[in-house]
């Protein structure tokens, strides 16, 4: 403090509230909030802007994966020498596992699929195995 | 939560904050926090009722009231120093701090 010194040449505070103010309202702070409310809160505005522009950075990058995908299942048509009755390949069934719980029922759930199908083959295999023994047997 | 004073003075309960309408109110005022010094009585006694715009507007503009309270207030020292960290609170609040890496400058306090 004093007469001088690096601290007299500070812009007054309501001159840089005014010039961030607008910043503020961009990220959802009302005109209350800034102005009367707990003068900390725009820190916690600051925080939820910073999650809010990764979570779009995420989502923008989430979409050029499915672009990508859907791109990749009808390339082999849009090959320039493709062959007669070439067919796209099926877009994904469902779209990514959007955390690692889902991630896990998922897998649990192919796992259960892989089970089913296997159960299915060895029984059609039994069956048939028996058919033949039958047949044998005659 | 930004740093408050609160106390009772003839069963009345008084919250001292600053937000950023009242220190533009104080700076519409004239206060300048870096002429304390130079001008401690004007400046303090600003500072002081600008506290109360806040949480009791009507108590702010009474002179009277508020300097009453003034003298009554004990360890005026520190209650000037933490007036001004308080002033000062809102604007600080915009800027973000640095983390404490490797490479950032290290201060402390000494007696």
């Amino acid at each position: 403090m004093g007469d001088g010194g690096l601290t007299s040449e500070l812009p007054p505070s309501t001159k840089v509230f005014d010039e961030v103010f607008p910043y503020y309202l961009s990220i959802g702070m009302t005109y209350e909030l800034f102005w009367e409310q707990d003068c900390l809160l725009v820190k916690a505005y600051r925080r939820a802007e910073e999650y809010r522009q990764k979570r779009i950075n995420e989502q923008a990058w989430l979409n050029g994966r499915y672009v990508y995908d859907a791109l990749c299942a009808v390339s082999p048509i849009l090959h320039a020498f493709a062959k007669n009755g070439t067919e796209p390949r099926p877009y994904l069934q469902q779209p990514y596992p959007s955390n690692k719980q889902e991630m896990e029922q998922r897998e649990e759930e192919q796992m259960r699929q892989n089970a089913e199908m296997f159960e299915a083959l060895v029984r059609a295999k039994n069956e048939e195995f028996r058919k033949r023994k039958e047949a044998g047997s005659q | 939560m930004a740093k408050k004073i609160k106390f009772t003075y003839k069963d009345r309960d008084y919250v001292l904050e600053f937000n950023r309408n009242s220190v533009r109110a104080l700076e519409a005022q004239g206060f300048q926090v870096e002429k304390i010094d130079a001008q401690p009585d004007t400046m303090i006694s600003l500072l002081f009722a600008g506290a109360f715009l806040m949480h009791h507007r009507n108590a702010a503009t009474n002179r009277k009231l508020v300097e009453e309270i003034f003298r009554n207030i004990p360890k005026r020292g520190e209650l000037v120093e933490t007036l001004v960290e308080m002033y000062q609170e809102p604007l600080l609040a915009l800027f973000d701090e640095p983390e404490e890496t490797e490479g950032n400058l290290k201060w402390e306090t000494e007696d």
